[in-house]
C-alpha cells in the first residue's frame, strides 16, 4: 500500500514538472521586451536595463528557469501585464469563486443523478429507463452555454426570478445564495446525465450479484434491497468516476463563469489569454492544471483504498 | 467445386449476423444517421444553398425568423445583429465547424490508432506509450484548448491543435485494448510464421481487424470534439470574427439576447442537433458492433 501511494506520487513530479515549464515557456514568450513594457514608453534606457537586471532578464534561460522555479516556491507568479496587480492575489479570490460553484453544481447534480441512475436500472427497458437515457444522452450532448443562455433568457430575464450577473456576496448571505443558483443549475444540468448514466451501469452490475439475491430471498422488502444492498455497493465506483470527470466540469465552469461572468479561474484565465496578459493566464493555467493533477491523484489513492483489487494490477 | 457444392459450402457456414442485419432493430440509427447526412450535404453545399452571402451585412438587423411576428419572408431565419442573413451564416458556420470537427478527429485520432497499435504489437514500447497517455488522459480538452490559445494566439489553428492532442489518449487506449485481443488470435501467429514482416502484420492483419470498434470510438469522439470546438469558439478563443463559426455566432448573439434571442439559439440549437445524433448514432452503432465497449 505505501509502496503504491509512493509510486503514484513519484508519477507526478515528470507531470509537475511539464506543467510548470509550461508556464515558463508561456512567460517567455511573451511578445517584445518585458522590461520596456514594465518601465513605460518614457523610461530612459538606463532604467529599463535596472528592470531588466532585476527580473533576471540578462540571465541565461537555465538561470531564468531556476529563478522561475523559486519564485513560484515562494507563491509568486508574476505580475499582470494590464494592471500591474499580483497575479497570486488575483487567483486567489478567483479560486475560491471557483470551488463555491463546482461544489454546489455537485450537490445539486449528483443526488439527482444517482437517484435518476438507480430508477432507470430498477426499472430496467421500461419506458421511464428509456426516457432517463434520452435525457442523459441529451445533458451529454449539449453545449453548457446554451443551457445557460436559455436559463438567462427565461429565468433571468423574463421572468425575473434569479439574478445572473456576477457574484453577490458570500455564499451564506441570501443573496450569495440567489447569485449562486444559475451558474449552479447551468454547470449541474450537463452533470446530471453522465452521473445518471454511470449509477445505472453500476446499479445494474450490482443487481445480478450474489448478495443482492440472498436479501430477496431472505424476503427483504424490494426498496431495502436496492437501497440498503445495490446502491450501497453500486456507489463505490460512481463516486470514483464522479472525481474522474472532474476535467469536464471544470471545463463547464470555464464556460460557464464567462457567461454569468462568474470571478472565477476560468473566466480569468479566458480573459488573460484574451488579452495577451501572459503572467496572468499563466498563472491561472497553472492552478487549472495543478487542481487537475491534484484531483486524479486523490481519487486514484482513494480508489487503491476501496478496492485493493486495483493495487493487483 | 460446382455451383451448388459452393452454396451448400456457404450454408454449412455458421450465420454471422451482419452490421447491417442488427441496425435496423433501432429507430434511433436510422433517424439519427439521416438528420447528421443531411446536415452534412447543407454544409458541403453551403455555397450554393445559401440565399445571401453570409459577410454581407447590407440587411436591417436584429430581423426575427420569418414564422416570428415582425419575421420577413426573405430571412428564413432573421438575421444577425450586423443585419447578415442567419440561414446562410448557419450554413457556413456549420461547414466550419464540421470542418475543425473532421479535422481534429482525423489527426488526433490517426495518431492514436498508430501508438495504440504499437504499445500493443511492440512490448518495449507499450510502457512508455501508455505512460505518455495517462499523463494526456490526466488533463481535460478545454485546458489544452486554453493553453494552446494563449501560446500561439486565439484561432482555429489552436482550436484543431488542442483538439486533435486531446483525441490522442483515448484513441490510443481503446485501439490498444481491441489491438491486444487480435495479437492473441491465431492468425497473427500464422503470419509471422510464414515470415511476414512487422510493417506488413500492422498494416494488413493488426490494422484492418481494429478498425471497427476503433471507427465507432471515433464516432463518439467526433460529437466531444465538436462540443468542446464549440465552446472554446464561444469563448473567444476560436474562428475570428467576422469568420462565421457556430460556437462564434452563439457568442456574438449573447450581446442581442435579451430583445433578437435567435441569432444566439439558432446556432446553438444547430450545435445540439449535430452532437445529440452523432451521440445517438454512435451509441446504437456501438450496441451493434461490439457490446464490449459498452462500459468505456
Amino acid at each position: 500500500m505505501g509502496q503504491h501511494i509512493v509510486y503514484r506520487l513519484l508519477l507526478g513530479l515528470p507531470v509537475l514538472f511539464g506543467v510548470i515549464l509550461f508556464g515558463f515557456i508561456l512567460i517567455k514568450s511573451t511578445p517584445g521586451d518585458p522590461a520596456m513594457v514594465i518601465a513605460g514608453p518614457t523610461a530612459t534606457p538606463d532604467v529599463v536595463e535596472k528592470i531588466r537586471v532585476e527580473l533576471g532578464l540578462d540571465q541565461p534561460t537555465p538561470v531564468q528557469f531556476a529563478r522561475y522555479l523559486s519564485r513560484l516556491a515562494h507563491g509568486d507568479l508574476g505580475r499582470s501585464m494590464i494592471n500591474n496587480t499580483s497575479v497570486a492575489s488575483e487567483l486567489a479570490s478567483a479560486v475560491s469563486a471557483t470551488v463555491e460553484l463546482v461544489v454546489a453544481c455537485v450537490i445539486f447534480a449528483v443526488p439527482i443523478g444517482i437517484a435518476l441512475g438507480t430508477v432507470s436500472a430498477v426499472h430496467r427497458g421500461s419506458l421511464i429507463d428509456r426516457l432517463i437515457m434520452a435525457l442523459s444522452v441529451a445533458g451529454v450532448s449539449v453545449p453548457v452555454f446554451f443551457v445557460g443562455l436559455l436559463l438567462m433568457q427565461y429565468v433571468g430575464y423574463k421572468w425575473q426570478l434569479l439574478p445572473f450577473l456576477g457574484r453577490g456576496g458570500p455564499v451564506w448571505t441570501v443573496e450569495g445564495l440567489r447569485h449562486l443558483a444559475l451558474p449552479a443549475l447551468t454547470l449541474g444540468t450537463t452533470f446530471i446525465g453522465p452521473v445518471a448514466r454511470m449509477t445505472r451501469a453500476s446499479v445494474l452490475e450490482v443487481l445480478n450479484a450474489d448478495f443482492v439475491r440472498t436479501a430477496r430471498a431472505k424476503g427483504l422488502r424490494e426498496h431495502s434491497v436496492i437501497i440498503h444492498h445495490a446502491l450501497r455497493n453500486a456507489l463505490i465506483p460512481v463516486v470514483t468516476l464522479i472525481g474522474l470527470q472532474a476535467g469536464y466540469l471544470l471545463g463547464g465552469a470555464v464556460v460557464t463563469e464567462s457567461i454569468y461572468s462568474w470571478p472565477g479561474v476560468g473566466r480569468l484565465a479566458v480573459g488573460a489569454i484574451l488579452a495577451a496578459d501572459l503572467p496572468l493566464a499563466q498563472g491561472a493555467l497553472l492552478v487549472l492544471a495543478l487542481s487537475f493533477l491534484v484531483i486524479n491523484m486523490i481519487v486514484d489513492l482513494t480508489y487503491t483504498l476501496l478496492d485493493p483489487r486495483v493495487q493487483a494490477s | 467445386m460446382s455451383a451448388l457444392d459452393l452454396n451448400d459450402a456457404l450454408a454449412a457456414l455458421p450465420a454471422r449476423p451482419g452490421l447491417w442485419r442488427r441496425l435496423p432493430r433501432d429507430g434511433a440509427v436510422w433517424i439519427s444517421g439521416a438528420v447528421l447526412v443531411a446536415i452534412a450535404l447543407a454544409a458541403l453545399f453551403a455555397p450554393w444553398l445559401a440565399p445571401y452571402d453570409p459577410y454581407e451585412t447590407g440587411q436591417p438587423p436584429f430581423i426575427p425568423p420569418a414564422l416570428m411576428d415582425g419575421g420577413m419572408p426573405q430571412f428564413l431565419l432573421g438575421t444577425d445583429n450586423q443585419g447578415r442573413d442567419l440561414l446562410s451564416r448557419l450554413l457556413f458556420g456549420t461547414r466550419s465547424t464540421l470542418t475543425v470537427g473532421v479535422l481534429a478527429t482525423l489527426l488526433g485520432g490517426g495518431a492514436g490508432v498508430v501508438l495504440g497499435m504499437l504499445a500493443a504489437y511492440f512490448a518495449w514500447a507499450s510502457t512508455a506509450i501508455m505512460r505518455l497517455v495517462d499523463v494526456m488522459l490526466s488533463f481535460p480538452a478545454i485546458l489544452f484548448g486554453l493553453a494552446f490559445a494563449a501560446v500561439i494566439g486565439p484561432g482555429t489553428t489552436a482550436v484543431v491543435i488542442a483538439l486533435s492532442i486531446a483525441a490522442v489518449p483515448d484513441v490510443a487506449r481503446v485501439t490498444r485494448s481491441t489491438a491486444v485481443v487480435v495479437m492473441g488470435q491465431e492468425y497473427m501467429e500464422a503470419g509471422r510464421a510464414i515470415g511476414l514482416s512487422d510493417g506488413y502484420l500492422i498494416t494488413h492483419y493488426l490494422a484492418l481487424n481494429c478498425l471497427g470498434p476503433v471507427f465507432v470510438f471515433l464516432t463518439l469522439r467526433f460529437g466531444q470534439v465538436i462540443l468542446i470546438s464549440a465552446i472554446l469558439s464561444f469563448l473567444g478563443l476560436g474562428a475570428r470574427p467576422p469568420y462565421a463559426e457556430l460556437g462564434m455566432m452563439a457568442a456574438q448573439g449573447r450581446d442581442a439576447l435579451f430583445f433578437a434571442p435567435h441569432i444566439a439559439m439558432i446556432p446553438s440549437l444547430a450545435i445540439f442537433i449535430i452532437v445529440l445524433c452523432t451521440n445517438l448514432l454512435g451509441d446504437s452503432l456501438r450496441d451493434a458492433l461490439d457490446p464490449r465497449l459498452r462500459n468505456t
